[in-house]
């Protein structure tokens, strides 16, 4: 049809254009961290770097702490999003599949949390590290990061627990199969999906926090990369092209991962759907 | 601070049909009782602790006078409320702010459909590129991605400035981009709505995907046009989506800091100040903890009225 | 472009390395005057430091966590002040971090209101120390428990002082000097007053190329401008009540000097801050630039990636003003004892440490100024000297208002600059509007 071959051109078109504008300045990042620091920031600026060197990934790579840092991100990332994640998979079935009291209340509660200004909540969350004696100590940063990620990823989860049809799961039940066993062979691999979407949410609102791993952390072996990152950056001396390399070795794999798992968790989303 | 909410929720209950799916007959009701409990339980129990607990904190120190360092406290009653609500600044970075917010949200929203719709009828390969790049553009730390931004429209070294002179447009080369705050918020627009539509557009891509291949061939071979197509079809598939990211983006973009602070830095004259530094620099930077606290309570009862809506469309779904 | 990587609130960014200080040699203050040379607290202590004076305990095993700043000392200088606090205190683990300029106020923010405090001992823009002492997070702090006391530079003496009690033992100062590139200007001599800069200079501004670079948001300098045509201070306070005198007689004179020696000579937009200095010399954009004695060691270092300028073509006078040299901002940085210590006798050995001898020769041979005038001599010839030489003149300092900070927060002084220096703008309407917002805070309750 000649209409749907126009569709492909314009959305190629569109495509492209989308792919310039979102990569242009990705581009002026990976190209920054190849420049030589004569070629970065010229009144001239430097579209291709010639000669294209790699001292500033060795730079980056000979920074001491930055295996740390790597490691702290990792660690903390994972243990709030995996816990994060966790709890709010439970209520999200809850949400999602039960009626009770004060079910659409809890679900409004966790739009206004969002609507808090994490500014103003600074304050509270220092003088509570201390009166628990945890200050310093990357539990809390742990801590922090799940109350980024619960209340969205409750939400999120519960959107995807309701677009599993009941149906389905009813037939398990039916079948004779427990209540648990339902959730655990049925709802769950349905919701998979959700739970890495939610996920990879979860994982950037840790991934790139800095303010409170700059300020709730007491030496620089709790650094995490952002941390890491901004402490390059000095009024006169900003080694850009270290840092843009550490940005660059710090989202890449972060990017493959979520591209890896993306691709996954669509390909199920579609085949559960069609499959119900 | 949900008082509000708490009353209409009720109501809401109360007019609230039947339970939705029922437990499978047979069942007792006792058991879903408790198996909603321990469901939730966890979730309860974090919440309290890692948001109730400090927001419960920001509220008694919206009242007081604190002196964090010798740890004394003083009550000020009302005071606080009072310099924020009489304070003309504030009222201006809030108005600033919900212009802001409402300009970005829905230029984030807008081309999130855009890009997902597009990437539904996109050749493969280009499909894989275009979500790859947004992939990477999400990944990339915030601020970082800013200060690229700020380089591009930098007065002295800028590419902006570059391109402009090479292909003519003026003959000056250092046009200041942050010396009106119509182009300094364009810079931060900008920021914010690169930042902004992967997760929009990955949402609804998502979403597009679940509408069945079978329901648009339906539609089309009953000769509906692609806007139809669209409208009728599509459309009503996303829309739980859609209003997710949408709200998403307006509460997100009501206080942008990090592509505030790594861009304008508030120039010219502080007017790109908007919330999210107005509120860092009462908090953090001159240590007036009870005002910045009373700054969040007022704000969050603002945004309060958002979820007004959010309640109606629930209701409706719920239905 | 506004300085790009620092925060929100960044303010004074520059603040610390700002600086110069009055090297002035010898004023010395009035209240301490017995150098105990010993370096540690013993028994010198009134009433205030009873833990200090308790004299730390040499055998004691613990762990202190200090803080300095960006950009600061040298590496070199870092890791001997831990060699000679180890060498005191065999058993005691000093742990050291760099803050960020930008975000510093967070950081302490969250350290000192812990009890016991998270930060033990912090080095400190002498503009910071002020309000941080108003506010209760730093302890006070017995002067005669430091070797050098006798002979600190005022300046910094009088920046850490609130109250009439001493908060921030004197550290370094810096001062500016105007640093030209040897191959561009040839032959020329040092000018010695404004005019004949602004001649030398102006022969050097064409295209977009400037004789001196001086970027509008270069607060520092600029102010020396108004108080080289005889402002008093941004501020003063009579009857308890702060009145800005950006707007005064001399205020504006000065103003109008800087936007004419600016059109003459730089190129610089009115909306940039000095972060690009060391690019725009290195590029070959400017001829000179005004910047801390210790410059070179930011434009000529020699990194990995040879971009450095070469060191040989680099040459320093001093920046002249209408009659003299151009009064410097007496900038420089403290170090202050957190109020919850759990260890002030360790804290104030280390800050013993940092001021004493041993440290602060090392300092004036990297090129800063040391804390005490019987350092000063120390400073290797050259840029550093002449830094310290026009330290020891006539210099300014902010006022002394606990409310400071905040002016320097909202970045007021920037913005005036930029304000008044964006062509068209009348010098006595703008300060006026910027007297009135730096009266409305400073008078303002703390």
């Amino acid at each position: 049809m000649t209409g749907r071959r126009q569709h492909h051109v314009i959305a190629n078109t569109f495509g492209v254009i989308t792919l310039l504008t979102s990569l242009f300045p990705l581009y002026w990042l990976l190209t920054t961290s190849l420049k030589p620091a004569n070629q970065i920031r010229t009144t001239d600026p430097v579209l291709f770097p010639h000669p294209v060197e790699f001292a500033n990934y060795q730079t980056a790579w000979n920074t001491e702490g930055f295996l740390t840092s790597l490691k702290n991100s990792v660690i903390i990332t994972a243990l709030a999003v995996g816990i994060g994640i966790g709890i709010a998979f439970f209520a999200a079935v809850a949400l999602g599949r039960f009626w009770f009291r004060g079910r659409t209340l809890f679900i409004v509660i966790l739009i206004l949390i969002q609507m808090i200004p994490g500014e103003a909540l600074f304050v509270p969350y220092v003088v509570l590290s201390q009166d628990l004696k945890i200050q310093g100590k990357m539990v809390t940063l742990v801590l922090v990061y799940i109350s980024f990620v619960l209340p969205l990823s409750i939400w999120m989860l519960r959107g995807f627990v309701r677009a599993v049809p009941k149906e389905i799961e009813e037939a398990a039940l039916v079948d004779g199969a427990s209540r648990a066993k339902a959730f655990r062979k049925v709802l769950f691999p349905l919701i998979a999906p959700g739970i890495v979407a939610t996920s990879i949410f979860g994982f950037l609102s840790s991934w790139n926090e800095f303010v409170y791993a700059y300020t709730l952390t007491n030496s620089p072996g709790q650094y995490t990369v952002p941390v890491l990152l901004h402490s390059f950056i000095g009024p006169r001396t900003a080694d850009w092209g270290a840092v843009m390399a550490m940005s660059v070795v710090f989202t890449v794999p972060a990017a493959a991962f979520f591209l890896f798992v993306q691709r996954r968790a669509v390909g199920g989303l579609t085949a559960g759907a069609v499959k119900g | 601070m949900s008082t509000v909410a708490t009353e209409a929720e009720l109501t809401a209950e109360r007019r609230s049909p039947a339970p939705r799916l029922p437990a499978p007959r047979k069942r007792p009701r006792q058991r879903n009782w408790l198996t909603i409990w321990a469901l939730m339980l966890p979730a309860i129990i974090a919440l309290i602790a890692l948001i109730a607990v400090p927001v419960y904190k920001m509220v008694v120190l919206s009242f007081e006078k604190p002196n964090i360092f010798t740890h004394k406290y003083k009550n000020v009653g009302w005071a606080n409320y009072k310099s924020v609500l009489g304070d003309h600044e504030f009222w201006t970075v809030v108005f600033k702010s919900v212009i802001f917010d409402v300009a970005a949200a829905a230029a984030t929203v807008i081309c999130g459909v855009a890009v997902a719709t597009a990437m539904m009828h996109m050749n493969k390969a280009l499909k894989l590129a275009v979500s790859t790049g947004l992939l990477l553009v999400w990944a990339t730390p915030q601020f970082i991605g800013a200060t690229v931004w700020q380089w591009f429209f930098d007065t002295e070294f800028g590419v902006a400035n570059w391109l402009a002179l090479h292909l003519g447009f003026t003959k000056e080369f250092q046009h200041s981009w942050y010396t009106s705050q119509w182009t300094a918020f364009f810079v931060v627009f900008l920021v914010v709505v690169w930042q902004s539509v992967p997760f929009v557009a990955l949402a609804i891509y998502g979403a597009l995907l679940t509408v069945p291949e079978e329901l648009n061939e339906a539609a089309e071979m009953d000769g509906a046009g692609p806007v139809t197509l669209f409208r009728r079809v599509t459309l009503p598939l996303i829309v739980p989506v859609l209003i997710i990211s949408t709200l998403l983006s307006v509460i997100w973009d009501f206080r942008v800091l990090t592509q505030i602070a790594f861009t304008t830095q508030g120039a010219p004259y502080g007017q790109t100040n908007l919330l999210g530094p107005y509120i860092y620099q009462k908090a953090i930077s001159s240590g007036a903890y009870g005002v910045a606290s009373a700054i969040g309570v007022v704000v969050t009862v603002m945004l309060m009225g958002l979820s007004y809506f959010y309640v109606k469309i629930m209701r409706r779904e719920d239905q | 472009m506004k300085t790009r990587h620092v925060s929100v609130v960044a303010v004074a960014a520059a603040l610390a390395l700002a600086g110069c200080s009055n090297g002035s040699s010898s004023t010395t203050s009035s209240a301490s005057n017995t150098p105990t040379s010993s370096a540690t607290v013993t028994s010198a202590s009134p009433s205030d430091s009873p833990t200090a004076s308790a004299g730390a305990d040499k055998n004691q095993t613990a762990t202190i966590n200090v803080t300095l700043m960006k950009d600061s000392i040298p590496p070199a200088t870092q890791a001997a002040a831990i060699a000679e606090m180890k060498k005191q205190y065999p058993n005691v683990t000093v742990n050291v971090e760099i803050l960020s300029w930008d975000v510093r106020a967070a950081k302490w923010t969250a350290a000192w209101s812990a009890k016991p405090a998270t930060i033990d001992a912090a080095e400190m823009g002498n503009t910071d120390v002020l309000s941080w002492a108003s506010q209760g997070a730093l302890a006070d702090l017995d002067p005669t428990a430091f070797e050098t006391n006798a002979t600190w530079l005022d300046s910094l003496k009088q920046a850490g002082t609130f109250d009439g009690k001493l908060y921030g033992v004197p550290y370094y100062a810096g001062s500016r000097v105007l640093w030209y590139n040897k191959k561009t200007l040839g032959t020329a001599t040092a000018p010695t007053t404004l005019d004949e800069l602004q001649t030398l200079a102006a022969k050097y501004k064409t295209g977009g190329n400037s004789g001196i670079y001086l970027p509008g948001r270069n607060w520092y300098v600029n102010t020396g401008f108004l108080v080289d045509a005889g402002m008093d201070s941004i501020a003063t306070q009579t009857g308890g009540t702060w009145k800005g005198n950006l707007a005064s007689d001399a205020g504006v004179k000065g103003i109008e000097r800087l936007k004419a020696f600016a059109a003459a000579v730089s190129a610089a937009p009115a909306d940039v801050d000095e972060t690009n200095d060391d690019k725009i010399f290195g590029q070959k954009k400017a001829a000179m630039v005004i910047e801390p004695g210790w410059w070179n060691g930011v434009v000529s270092a020699p990194g990995p990636k040879g971009q450095a300028f070469p060191a040989a073509d680099l040459g320093a006078w001093t920046m002249p003003g209408t009659n003299g040299p151009l009064p410097q901002f007496l900038g420089g940085s403290n170090l202050a004892v957190a109020a919850n210590t759990a260890h002030k006798d360790l804290a104030v050995a280390w800050v013993n440490v940092l001021a004493g001898t041993v440290v602060q020769t090392l300092v004036a041979k990297a090129g800063s100024i040391p804390n005490t005038t019987t350092l000063v001599d120390q400073v290797p010839a050259g840029p550093g000297k002449m830094a310290a030489a026009a330290a020891a003149g006539k210099g300014w300092f902010t006022p002394t208002s606990v409310n400071w900070s905040k002016v320097e927060t909202a970045n007021i002084m920037k913005d005036f600059f930029t304000k008044v220096l964006t062509p068209g703008t009348d010098a006595k309407t703008v300060a006026a509007e910027y007297d009135k917002k730096i009266e409305a805070i400073l008078n303002a309750a703390a």
